[in-house]
């Protein structure tokens, strides 16, 4: 190795390191772990006071849209059948209704209820009508 | 009609087979007769590939809802433009769609190559065909195109409501052409290794090829960009989706590729990195093909899981086996001639260059990827969201801005420190005095100032370069500056097509950099009330609901927009319900809203008509996001430059030419 390549390497390092530094920090900043509702009741007093990404459906008949105050309360609930009260401030996605799937994000009130930072709907999957009506005939 | 598909799909994969295999036993019994069978049969692959999206087309077309994709994508009142891009709206589609692409290719490169590279030809076209052979497989047997209803419907479900806008007609085919095209230069990289003919035909057959799919994978990702602010109705453009991300790494590594080749084309180094490049954003284009179909990660754009991912993942794992295996097999032959000659070079900053965009790509794959990385490791699911992404990308991409603006005034092999101070000093004296401007202007924090100060350096630096270049020309030529401008860039077409992608990156950033003041008001209000966002009033005026068709309906509210007392127009965001009906004869509203944009290059007014409540009151989300307009004419320029300099050039051939009758030890 020259001088010159010697040089680069140093340089090469120094970026190396730093964009490792900027992954690392960032995946400890901004990582969030997924829970479900029964996950999150379980924990007990444990899941008060950190950041939570809960996963699960709307639980049909639980939307109630308060549009003057921007204020969206529903139950999501998990496939073990648990249901936890969630108040969003925000108005709902365009795809919200009963028995999407969503993800929220955000904390757990002291009363029980996830108050979301964040709310987003995931797609429901490919409408599979041929495998659906063989399953129906 | 649907069996002559499927016959044709099922005959493509044999002749796909026949194609890979011929060429390779035309080489090794020395028979050019077999060679040119093997041609042949590619190009017959396209002929048939083109049969079979005809029978695809006028299945759509013809509301043929005997066949499960016409039914899944369509239904009768569906606008035929929609019907014909319904073609690539769905995995089994697009599938087909991006076979045909690769056979639109394979067929220009043969026909392109019949009296060239005929030592590289086999190697090429077994190449291309084994990934036909991979597509004929996921056609035929994992996701059969044109797979049967089990009994009638009479009409069909419908095209997804946020896929019917313009932005999805050009989006998906230019991001595909983009991936399917480099295919093309992976393909003769790969011929170039087996048949170590390892000078820089390759490169040089390629360097085309490689621009137009950078081109189209640009306009791909901005089409994306763009149909996600208009249509999505979040108010931002790019939320590091994996998707996204999955269209974005082939980007980066592509864009290390296209710099990086032209080290090894002017000073012969760097031969083994450009090999392993070209191999990497191979393999990523497949994986972003792989990922948007497969399912594998859950996000807005894939279908739910299927099988068509393990053929793409034994694939992928091919792919790599097999590039690793030839580069290490050739290793002694990828011997660069050259070597680094000072750090303070336009080597080095190239160099430097490409590991920022690696990192910047391997930063992306490992954010996309950990949610599946820290299951494997530590058993729990954990996502890492935008905030990850602009946390790590934000400082690697201000990075590489400033090597942009720094490259040309650092010249090749070895500077001298003080000929490159003195290339600095005007453009940074300019810069300290635009810095001042945009900190008088409004940019009154340290990031935005930082990144607009770096937009400007670049900009002047890149401005400096032409500016001597113009002066030098016209003082010899006796042209008058245009004339001389004009000149300038037609006779070196790569290296000022290069300087037009740069401002236009410059542009881009300008863009990314308004993000930082975005503001967002959400609102209810009456008829007759105001929404103050900035200097902005809207007043809301009332509603109009109409019916234009059975499946849908359209609810637009009326704001009469006023800036500074000012009276700017009305701005008519909608909110409008798809009825999309299953074959039971259910009906699941699909609502959707399309929002109000008024675009000027310093911000947008950008209105969504969140919802209209049963009090009579509707509620708006208003966001003012300055300086998105740069965004799009940055990727305007970046295309145009792209074009330049691929634009074919006499004085290029000229100059390779002069060069290979200088050494002719070339292979």
């Amino acid at each position: 190795m020259n001088k010159a390549q010697k040089k680069f390497m140093a340089g090469a390092t120094i970026i190396v390191l730093a964009i490792s530094y900027l992954i690392f920090t960032g995946v400890q900043a901004s990582g969030s772990y997924y829970y479900t509702v029964s996950e999150v009741q379980s924990m007990g007093p444990k899941a008060k006071g950190i950041f939570l990404r809960l996963e699960g459906s709307v639980l049909p008949g639980t939307i109630a849209n308060d549009a003057a105050n921007l204020k969206l309360r529903f139950q999501i609930v998990d496939e073990s059948k648990k249901s936890m009260p969630v108040e969003y401030k925000g108005t709902a996605p365009d795809m919200f209704q009963d028995e999407t799937k969503v993800v929220v994000e955000g904390h757990l009130k002291d009363d029980g209820t996830f108050l979301a930072s964040k709310l987003l709907t995931s797609c429901p999957s490919r409408y599979d009508a041929a495998k659906e009506m063989k399953e129906a005939s | 009609m649907n069996e002559f598909g499927e016959y044709t799909l099922l005959l493509a994969l044999f002749v796909a087979v026949y194609a890979m295999v011929v060429p390779l036993l035309g080489v090794r019994s020395g028979s050019e007769q077999l060679i040119r069978s093997g041609e042949y049969a590619a190009l017959s692959v396209f002929a048939l590939y083109t049969l079979a999206s005809m029978a695809l087309l006028n299945a759509l077309l013809g509301h043929d809802f005997s066949i499960d994709y016409v039914y899944s994508y369509t239904n009768s009142e569906l606008h035929w433009i929609y019907a014909l891009t319904a073609f690539w709206a769905g995995q089994k589609g697009s599938l087909l769609f991006w076979a045909w692409m690769l056979g639109l290719f394979s067929t220009i490169v043969i026909i392109q190559n019949r009296h060239r590279n005929r030592n590289l030809m086999p190697y090429v076209v077994s190449i291309i065909s084994s990934v036909f052979v991979l597509f004929g497989l996921l056609m035929v047997i994992a996701s059969p195109v044109f797979e049967r209803m089990p009994f009638l419907v009479k009409d069909g479900y419908g095209l997804n409501p946020m896929l019917q806008n313009p932005g999805m007609i050009f989006h998906p085919p230019t991001l595909y052409v983009g991936f399917v095209a480099f295919t093309v230069p992976f393909a003769f990289a790969m011929a170039a290794l087996i048949s170590n003919r390892l000078g820089d035909i390759w490169i040089r057959t390629t360097r085309r090829w490689t621009i137009f799919a950078w081109i189209f994978l640009t306009f791909g990702n901005i089409f994306g960009a763009n149909w996600a602010y208009v249509e999505l109705g979040w108010g931002g453009y790019w939320a590091w989706d994996p998707v996204e991300n999955a269209s974005f790494l082939p980007w980066l590594t592509m864009t290390a590729y296209l710099h990086s080749v032209m080290l090894q084309e002017k000073k012969d180094m760097l031969k083994v990195w450009n090999m392993a490049l070209v191999a990497i954003t191979f393999a990523l284009t497949m994986f972003g093909t792989f990922i948007t179909r497969s399912g594998l990660i859950s996000s807005v754009h894939s279908f739910g899981e299927s099988t068509v991912g393990i053929y793409f993942g034994v694939f992928l794992v091919l792919v790599s086996a097999f590039s690793i295996y030839l580069i290490v097999t050739r290793l002694p032959l990828l011997k660069s001639k050259n070597e680094l000659d000072s750090v303070l070079s336009r080597e080095s900053t190239f160099m430097f260059n490409n590991l920022m965009l690696l990192g910047a790509a391997f930063a992306v794959l490992w954010g996309t990827m950990f949610p599946m990385i820290s299951e494997l490791v530590r058993g729990q699911k954990i996502t890492v969201g935008p905030p990850f992404f602009n946390q790590v990308m934000v400082p690697i991409g201000l990075g590489l801005l400033l090597l942009t603006g720094i490259c040309p005034l650092i010249s090749w092999r070895k500077a001298s420190w003080m000929n490159t101070k003195k290339n600095f000093i005007t453009p940074l004296i300019l810069t300290f005095i635009a810095s001042a401007v945009f900190f008088a202007l409004g940019a009154d924090e340290p990031m935005p100032l930082f990144s607009l100060t770096v937009c400007a350096f670049v900009t002047f630096t890149i401005g400096t370069e032409i500016y001597r270049g113009v002066m030098a020309r016209s003082s010899t030529s006796q042209e008058n500056f245009i004339i001389a401008t004009i000149n300038l860039f037609r006779r070196n077409k790569r290296r000022y097509g290069g300087y037009i992608v740069h401002i236009g990156v410059v542009c881009c950033f300008i863009g990314f950099t308004g993000s930082w003041y975005n503001t967002e008001v959400e609102k209810t209000v009456r008829p007759g009330e105001e929404i103050h966002i900035k200097d902005y009033t809207l007043t809301y005026l009332k509603y109009d609901s109409t019916q234009p068709k059975t499946t849908l309906s359209e609810i637009t509210a009326w704001l009469l927009v006023e800036q500074g007392g000012e009276k700017l127009g009305y701005a008519t965001p909608e909110r409008n319900t798809h009825i999309m009906r299953d074959w039971r004869g259910g009906e699941q509203p699909q609502p959707t809203s399309e929002v109000a944009i008024r675009t000027t290059l310093k911000e947008d007014l950008y209105v969504i008509f969140a919802s209209l409540n049963p009090d009579d009151t509707a509620t708006f989300k208003v966001h003012i996001n300055p300086l998105v307009k740069w965004l799009w004419v940055g990727a305007f320029l970046m295309g145009l430059g792209g074009l330049t300099a691929m634009w074919p050039d006499a004085r290029e051939k000229k100059r390779f030419m002069a060069r290979h009758a200088a050494a002719p030890s070339v292979s």
